[in-house]
Formats: structure tokens, C-alpha cells, sequence
């Protein structure tokens, strides 16, 4: 463009805001903990170096390996779940429909509302001996299938990924109708004089049109997923008995229940990379020049 | 672009807003000493009430000393309190709880000690129970009140229409009263374990020590003795006999304990096992209080414990900062003298709060309160989480979880338990 | 007869695909209504046990209350004490996602549409950001706080939040301004316009849509945000609402009415933000951003 020479000083002065504070209350503090994670610390003791001890012992701990198993679910779940879906409803709620207006500010609802509200109603429904899922499945003759949801070490990493998913399709809607305000209208009224049905402009025209927005859409999730912290901190705090630990939850349980600041902070470092690789996968599939 | 413009105007306001009233804040008055006091008691219950009044009273008569207290959600307190351990900024005074979990503050130097007041409370409070707050030779806060861990709270028409008049006093009797009661539908014993201590607080630091006696967890921790003892096991192993007996509700691992309350209190089932904690709550809802009753576990066949005590921890303890100056000090000391008074422990009856130290009881104590506070009489046994490291407590806490869902045996367990203290040892 | 087969051929197509379209149509609604009603489920629950009392909670927390019991309310307002905690969050709120919408979307606009040496290294540097998971940084954010004098004030809370979500501001913006024809400046500098009155003037208004989306995200997440709020924060005066709605949860026993009282009353104020700038995101191109 023209306008790079003469703008370097433009440029500096734009990036400069938020850069500034990005670097020193976002990056400083994660290096912070990267630091730490080469120490042996409590909180109130002085740290000892470790090396690379912290991150020995972690590698050899089963739980953590468990945690990082269910954290693998959460991400395909929310990939394969929250995209596909929150793509179906933007698609639907970009038509001219009656009662679009509620529906849309229905869909981005659960986004909003309070993880509180979230795990006790959806404990409610899970409930084995009360709860909705079950006497449905009773009341309809399907009695053999209900399960003790969140109690079985079978169930529950579904049974809470339904609502991960569920949670965050709205955060994904919201993304994809922004997008389709950019697909031009001419381009779809075009094709369909020229008879193309309209599945034919959905998948041949618009979704390759906003198919930059769903690899930005993918990172959002993976990058989320695996930090995804507050629901099952507040559902099952990760049981019954580890069996829905995600990675972020054994890091808090490790540095604020067990005092192990530095091995928290390995996991934290782990956490990073294992993302950074995950993203890296995912736009050298998908996505051109992203990062 | 007319709702930016408008958000941007907001922030406008919004500082405006802010930077008047800011100049409204009041300057700290000369030559009065304020120290902060960090607590737990967000939430509107009598006890908390009791507590706050007495701070009230005490700024009220002192012109010299103000308390501030600043309260924090239960679960987040540790989180926050640890948070500023780590940044080295731990409040003038702060609620602390006993045994292991007062540690780490010791061995960090972080808490001053308070054994040049400790006499004040000679002849008051047991020198037994002000041990929970001692490590070594140094007392770090004075107990407010006793947890007991292991109560069993039972509906008595429940338990009656089963066929039991009395409530059973050994494990033998307790199981058939379970299997009655599952004969007739009713669910036998409510547990809310989804935050899953309260199998190892609850139900293991008052069956273990029916079998292994009071000295055994203190012996092991240091090396004399193991996990892998037979009495042990016999006591985790109660907890998968009493699941496949089909004791417990079905969603005991779903739901948390005050849920599990609320089921009891509801009358849908026939027993709920908790601590002292419960009395109060269970005494607010419950529609007759006549039909309440309170007992100790009951023996077990072959136990080597003595089944009159029962489980135990000293609770409400205020630590001071071992960073104040001498005058803040002396001010902290003054405060803790007239905090824990014959006062408050008169209050926190009321509140039916179990307290360390003689109270007299009038009429209108409930009997429920009077019962369960006689069986502290007969000695405390430590509790599990109180005495066990964090790890060891996480180890036992998902352990038992996991035999109710029959993932481990008590066997393993006892030998995960193991190999962790061994190499926490090393 | 011959003639008219073509024309009954046509009415029977007609009429096909009218059927068609009403079952597509009904299809439609039922899915969308499916997906209202989990939706709406939660909302609900919250609201009706918001009017129930301790006791009636105990035994029922499937049912419509016994009797609407507004004390809930006064009784979470006072106690609380949601005045000053509405008036903290919304000022926090509203300043933290301004800043962090206005610097990001500067930095997205040079970050998108100019070619220069470290961009790809700076955008990529953002980017990390999204990758940091919160409750690591607790710890060295309170440390550092306290060492720039920054505990415990009115502003505390703005700079972690800032700084923490102008990562998916930056990585959102980005790519919506990317997206835009190479020739849309170039018009604009034959006309003279300068480089940061192209910014508020053509491509501000362009990426509305997108723009909406991240004030939306922006000031959800900082409502909802409890970590920070809880170590850096101790004066009840300077608190936000997270925080004084988790004060009804005690340690053995929660005020369940009185907490969704709170939460419900808490919803309010995101909901209708929500209202005011969805319009912004779906009505983007069509009624012309471009005119700004």
C-alpha cells in the first residue's frame, strides 16, 4: 500500500495503546508464571530452583495425563458441536423469518447467564433419581437407558460436554452473523435466478465466503476449550473421582489446594504450548496465512 | 457507531463520577490504630451475626483500636488468603483453620504467636482443644467453636416405622435398620458428596477411629505404623459395605452436602450423617422438631477405638500477622482477649454453635443442640482433614469416591495412602 | 387437453412446492423453538426460585413458588449491597471494554490493512494472549499490582481486563478488516484523507458488525469476571457484582432465593446491552455502514 512509507510513525502510534498494556499486565505476568514453573514454591516460603523437576513430575503423574484426555474432548466437542451448530442456527437466523428478533437474543442467552445458574439447572436435569433427562427417557419407554449422568464415571464427561457445548453456541452465533452481514445479497439473488437451490448458495457460496470466520471461530474454541475452567469447576470439581478433571482444573486444585505454585505453573506452560501447537495444526490445515 | 459514541460518553460520566467521590473519602483518624480482620462471613446466618456484633461492640467502647472486617465467600477465602501469602501482604488479622492447614503460614513465619496471652484463657477453654491451634510450642488462635465431624441426624418416625425404638448403638443393628428401611422404599442414609470430603471428614474420622483408635493417624503420620493396617481397612471398607447395601441415595456423588441436608429435612430419607454444622440449619427448616433426633456412630464388631468420643476439630480461630508492630500488636491482643469472652460463647449456644468452653443451658436450647454437644464431653478424636497433608487428603477424598462407584478397593487405597506418606517422607 | 397440460403440470409444481416450503418452514420453527426453550429453561428456574424462601426452596426447586416473595430482592439488595456493586461493575465495565475496544481496534486496523516489517510478529505476539489460561496468572498479576500501587482502587481491575481481552479483540478485528477490498483506501487518499481519519471514517463504520460483536464479548466477559476481581480487590466499597453475589454461599449452607434475586437482578443491565447492539451486528451492511 502507498501509505506505508510515510506512515511508520502512524503505525507506532496505533499499535503502541495496546501493545503497552498487553505486554505488561498480559505477558509479563505468564512469563512470570513460566518462571516459576522452574521453582519449588508454596507461597510462603522462599523458592527453591528445581529445573526441570516440576515438569518431570508432572509428566509422570496418570492424573495429569487424564485431565489432558478429557481436555482433548472438550476441544473436539466444542469444534465438532459449537461450530457446526452455531453455523446451522446463524444460517437459519440470517433469514427473513417471523420472531427472528427473539429467537436470536434467545440463542446468545446462555452466554450471558451466570455459571451458577448454568450447573445447578443443569444438575437438575441430570439428576439420576429426579432429573428431567431421565423421567423423560422413562416416561417414553426408553427407562433402561437412563444413567446416574453426572455420577457414573461412564457419563460424565458427555453429560457435561452437552452443556459446554450448549453454553457457548451463542458466543459462536454471534460471530457467524456478524459474517453473513458481509455476504453480499446480490451475489445470492443472482444465483438463485439462475435457479441454484439453497443449499447450493449455502455451501457454494456463502460459507466459502465466511469460511475465514469459522478458522477464526476454530481458534476461539480450541484456544477456550482449553482453558475451560468454570463450569466444571462449579458442576463436578472434576469428579467423581477425577473422571472429569479438564487441565485447567488440575492446575488450580495443584496450585491453590496443594500449595505447588511451581508445578501449577508448569501446567500453565504446558497448557500454552499444547494450544499453540493445536493452532498451528489447525491453520496450516485449514486456514491461509492466519498466524 | 452512535452506541460507541454513546459507551464513550458513559466512560466520561463514569470518571466524572469517580473522581467525585473519591474526594469524599474519609482521611484515618490520628492516634487510632486499625487493623484489618480477613473472614468468612459473607453469608446472613446467626452465627456470622454474633460474630460481627461483638467487633461492633468492641469498636464501640474502644476509641483507640478499630477493627475492620472484610469478608469473603467460604470458598474463595484460602484462594485469596493464599494469593496474598504469596505476594507477601497477609491482613493485620485473619481467620485461620487448625492443624495442617495453619502450616504452611507457620513454617513462613507469617503468623506471630500468642503464647504471651495464652493464660487469659486458662480454666476457660481446655488446654486439649487450644492444642488444634498449636504447632510445637507456640499457639497461633483461639478456638470460637468445636466441629464435631460424625453426627448421625435421624427422622424418628422414619426410624420407628422401621421397627427400631431406640436408635441402633452398633454397625450390626445399623445395617439391618438400613436393610428395613429399603424394604420399605425409604432411602436409608442421605450423602452429598459431589465436593467429596464429606465421606473421609464425615463418615471416616468417626468409623476409622471406632476401629483403630485415637492414637493410630498421629502414629502413622510419623512413621509408626501403616495405612495398610487391618483395622483401617475394616473402616474404608464399611463405606463400600454400606453402598452395596444400598445405604446411601443414588445421586450421593451429584449433589453437595447441603443438598443431601435438604432431602433429610424434607423427610424423604430416614438418616443424614454430618457435623455440628448441620444443627443449626437442620433446626431452622424443619417443620417438627420433636421428630429430630441426634446419635453417635455406633460400634463396631472388633474396633479397637473407644466408641464413647467422637470426632472433633476446634474452629473459628483468628490469627494475628506476625509483621505488625509492637503497638499494633498489643492492640491485636486486646482485641482477641475481648473476642473471645464468656460472651461470645453464650451468643454461638444460641446460634447453636458447639462451643470449647462451659455454658449454661436454659430451656430454650433445643434437645438436639443439648445431645449433641454432651458427646463432645467425652473426648475428641482427630479429624481426617484436619490432620492429613493436602495431598494425602485428596488422595483419600477420591478414593472413597471412587469405591462408591466401585472403581478401587479399600486395599488400594489403603496402599496409595501409603506410598504417598512414604514418599512424602523421604 | 393437450395445451392445458403444461399449465396443470405447473400448478401441481406450484403446489409441491408450497408444501415444501411449509414443511420446511414448519421444520424450522420447531428446531428454533427446541433451541429457545433449553435456552430459556435456566433463565426461568433462576427467576421463579428467586421468589422462594429458604424454606420452600429446601422442599421444592422444581415448582412455581407458594406465594411471590419479593423480600428475596430487598433482602439481596441490602444485604449485598448491589447498589454500589452495580455501580462499580458498570463502571469498570463500560471503561475497560471502551479502552479495550478503541486501542484494539487501532491496533487490528494497522495490523490489517498495512504491510510492515513486525506486523506478523506483533499479531502473532497478540495472539498468544488467548492462550493464557487466567488462574496462572493470579499469583504474579497480584504481585505485580502490588507493586506498581495499583491494589485495591477504583481502577485496579481496568488494567488486567484490558489487557486480557485485547487478544480476542485484536485476533476478532483483524480478520473482519482483512476481509476488505485492497481498493477501499486508496479512493480515500485521492481525496486527501489522512490515516487515522480513514480509521474512524471508513473502516470503524465497515467493521461494525464486527465491532458490535467484540463490545458484546468485551463486556460479558468483565461482568462475569470473578478471579481478578477476588485477589486484587479487598474493599467491599470497590467490589463488583461476581464477587458480592457469591457472598450468599457459606460454607455449609447457601441462601438459594436470595442469591437468585441477585443473579436475576445482575442479568438485567447485560440483557438489555445485549438488546441495544445486537442491532448493530445483524443490521451491519445492509442499511449501509458505509456512508459511516
Amino acid at each position: 500500500m502507498q501509505l506505508t512509507h510515510k506512515s511508520k510513525a502512524a503505525i507506532m502510534i496505533g499499535l503502541l495503546p495496546a501493545f503497552l498494556i498487553y505486554a505488561v499486565f498480559a505477558i509479563y505476568p505468564i512469563l512470570q508464571s513460566f518462571y516459576y514453573s522452574l521453582m519449588e514454591w508454596d507461597g510462603f516460603t522462599d523458592m527453591t530452583f528445581v529445573g526441570l523437576d516440576n515438569f518431570r513430575n508432572l509428566f509422570e503423574d496418570p492424573l495429569f495425563w487424564n485431565s489432558v484426555k478429557n481436555n482433548i474432548y472438550v476441544v473436539l466437542a466444542s469444534v465438532l458441536g459449537q461450530i457446526p451448530l452455531a453455523l446451522f442456527f446463524a444460517l437459519l437466523l440470517n433469514r427473513k423469518i417471523k420472531g427472528l428478533k427473539f429467537f436470536r437474543t434467545v440463542g446468545f442467552l446462555p452466554v450471558v447467564l451466570s455459571t451458577v445458574v448454568i450447573s445447578l439447572t443443569w444438575s437438575l436435569i441430570y439428576n439420576s433419581q429426579n432429573g428431567m433427562l431421565n423421567e423423560i427417557l422413562r416416561n417414553i419407554g426408553l427407562g433402561v437407558m437412563a444413567q446416574n449422568w453426572l455420577g457414573d464415571t461412564k457419563w460424565v464427561m458427555a453429560a457435561v460436554l452437552v452443556t459446554v457445548i450448549w453454553q457457548f453456541i451463542g458466543l459462536y452465533l454471534i460471530i457467524f452473523l456478524a459474517a453473513l452481514q458481509n455476504v453480499p445479497t446480490e451475489v445470492l439473488e443472482a444465483a438463485k435466478m439462475d435457479g441454484a437451490s439453497e443449499w447450493t448458495t449455502t455451501f457454494k457460496i456463502t460459507i466459502p465466503m465466511i469460511w475465514h470466520t469459522i478458522i477464526v471461530a476454530v481458534i476461539l474454541c480450541i484456544s477456550g476449550s482449553l482453558k475451560t475452567f468454570d463450569l466444571i469447576y462449579v458442576m463436578t470439581n472434576g469428579g467423581p473421582a477425577h473422571s472429569s478433571d479438564v487441565m485447567a482444573l488440575y492446575m488450580f486444585n495443584e496450585t491453590f489446594n496443594k500449595l505447588q505454585y511451581g508445578y501449577g505453573s508448569a501446567v500453565s506452560v504446558f497448557i500454552f504450548f499444547f494450544s499453540l501447537i493445536l493452532i498451528f495444526i489447525v491453520t496450516k490445515l485449514f486456514g491461509r496465512k492466519l498466524i | 457507531m452512535r452506541a460507541l459514541k454513546f459507551l464513550f460518553l458513559g466512560v466520561v460520566v463514569a470518571f466524572v463520577l469517580a473522581a467525585c467521590a473519591d474526594s469524599e473519602e474519609t482521611q484515618s483518624k490520628e492516634g487510632v490504630i486499625e487493623l484489618t480482620l480477613w473472614n468468612d462471613w459473607t453469608e446472613d446466618r446467626p452465627e456470622n451475626t454474633v460474630y460481627k456484633d461483638i467487633i461492633e461492640k468492641f469498636n464501640a467502647e474502644h476509641d483507640d483500636i478499630e477493627i475492620i472486617s472484610e469478608s469473603t465467600p467460604h470458598d474463595d477465602y484460602e484462594i485469596k488468603l493464599r494469593t496474598q501469602a504469596a505476594g507477601n501482604q497477609l491482613p493485620d488479622l485473619m481467620r485461620v483453620w487448625p492443624g495442617t492447614r495453619i502450616e504452611p503460614f507457620v513454617e513462613g513465619d507469617a503468623l506471630l504467636p500468642l503464647n504471651p496471652i495464652i493464660d487469659h484463657w486458662e480454666g476457660t477453654i481446655p488446654e486439649e482443644i487450644l492444642q488444634d491451634y498449636a504447632l510445637g510450642e507456640n499457639y497461633y488462635a483461639i478456638p470460637s467453636n468445636v466441629s464435631e465431624t460424625s453426627l448421625i441426624f435421624y427422622n424418628k418416625q422414619l426410624v420407628s416405622e422401621a421397627g427400631f425404638e431406640e436408635f441402633p448403638a452398633t454397625y450390626k443393628e445399623l445395617k439391618e435398620l438400613v436393610d428395613s428401611l429399603n424394604s420399605d422404599n425409604v432411602t436409608p442414609i442421605s450423602v452429598g458428596n459431589k465436593a467429596i470430603w464429606p465421606l473421609q471428614s464425615v463418615f471416616i474420622s468417626g468409623i476409622a477411629d471406632r476401629y483403630t483408635g485415637s492414637d493410630f493417624l498421629h502414629n502413622v503420620l510419623n512413621e509408626d505404623g501403616t495405612f495398610e493396617n487391618e483395622q483401617f481397612i475394616n473402616a474404608l471398607t464399611v463405606i463400600d459395605d454400606l453402598t452395596k447395601s444400598g445405604a446411601f441415595n443414588e445421586d450421593m456423588n451429584t449433589i453437595d452436602e447441603a443438598q443431601s441436608r435438604n432431602e433429610f429435612i424434607k423427610g424423604s430419607t430416614a438418616m443424614h450423617f454430618a457435623g455440628s454444622w448441620a444443627i443449626g440449619p437442620i433446626m431452622d427448616s424443619v417443620d417438627d422438631l420433636e421428630n429430630i433426633g441426634v446419635a453417635p456412630f455406633p460400634s463396631f464388631e472388633g474396633g479397637e477405638g473407644d466408641a464413647s468420643k467422637i470426632s472433633g476439630v476446634a474452629g473459628g480461630g483468628i490469627a494475628v500477622n506476625s509483621q505488625l508492630s509492637e503497638e499494633e500488636q498489643e492492640a491485636a491482643f486486646e482485641f482477641l482477649k475481648f473476642y473471645y469472652s464468656e460472651e461470645l460463647f453464650q451468643e454461638l449456644v444460641k446460634a447453636n454453635i458447639i462451643v470449647p468452653a462451659d455454658v449454661e443451658m436454659d430451656d430454650s436450647i433445643p434437645e438436639v443442640f443439648k445431645e449433641a454437644n454432651s458427646l463432645a464431653q467425652n473426648g475428641l478424636s482427630p479429624v481426617y482433614d484436619a490432620t492429613l497433608s493436602p495431598e494425602l487428603t485428596d488422595i483419600i477424598n477420591n478414593g472413597l469416591q471412587s469405591i462408591t462407584i466401585g472403581d478401587t478397593t479399600p486395599e488400594e487405597l489403603a496402599a496409595e495412602m501409603q506410598a504417598e506418606l512414604e514418599k512424602a517422607n523421604e | 387437453m393437450n395445451s392445458t397440460l403444461p399449465i396443470e403440470k405447473n400448478k401441481n409444481k406450484q403446489n409441491e412446492s408450497r408444501i415444501k416450503k411449509r414443511v420446511t418452514r414448519i421444520i424450522i420453527y420447531t428446531l428454533l423453538s427446541l433451541f429457545a426453550l433449553i435456552n430459556v429453561y435456566p433463565i426461568v428456574w433462576m427467576a421463579i426460585n428467586s421468589f422462594k424462601s429458604e424454606q420452600e426452596f429446601t422442599v421444592n426447586q422444581f415448582g412455581f413458588p407458594s406465594k411471590f416473595n419479593f423480600e428475596n430482592y430487598a433482602n439481596a439488595w441490602e444485604i449485598a449491597n448491589l447498589g454500589v456493586l452495580f455501580k462499580n461493575s458498570i463502571f469498570i465495565c463500560v471503561t475497560a471494554t471502551v479502552v479495550t475496544v478503541i486501542i484494539g481496534a487501532l491496533a487490528s486496523y494497522f495490523l490489517a490493512r498495512f504491510h510492515f516489517k513486525l506486523n506478523k510478529v506483533i499479531y502473532t505476539f497478540f495472539i498468544f494472549g488467548l492462550l493464557i489460561p487466567i488462574h496462572a496468572t493470579l499469583v504474579p498479576m497480584f504481585i505485580l499490582m502490588k507493586n506498581l500501587g495499583l491494589l485495591n482502587t477504583e481502577i485496579t481491575l481496568l488494567f488486567p481486563y484490558i489487557a486480557f481481552h485485547l487478544p480476542i479483540t485484536i485476533f476478532i478485528l483483524t480478520s473482519f478488516m482483512r476481509a476488505f477490498p485492497k481498493d477501499i483506501e486508496e479512493s480515500a487518499i485521492m481525496d486527501g484523507a489522512g490515516i487515522f481519519r480513514i480509521f474512524w471514517s471508513i473502516i470503524l463504520p465497515m467493521s461494525r458488525p464486527a465491532v458490535a460483536t467484540v463490545i458484546i464479548l468485551n463486556f460479558i466477559y468483565n461482568w462475569n469476571e470473578f478471579s481478578f476481581a477476588l485477589v486484587l480487590i479487598n474493599d467491599p466499597e470497590l467490589q463488583t457484582l461476581p464477587l458480592g453475589l457469591a457472598n450468599f454461599a457459606g460454607q455449609f449452607t447457601t441462601n438459594y432465593g436470595a442469591q437468585m434475586a441477585g443473579l436475576t437482578m445482575s442479568l438485567v443491565p447485560i440483557v438489555i446491552f445485549y438488546l441495544f447492539l445486537e442491532k448493530e451486528i445483524v443490521n451491519g451492511m445492509t442499511s449501509g455502514a458505509v456512508k459511516g
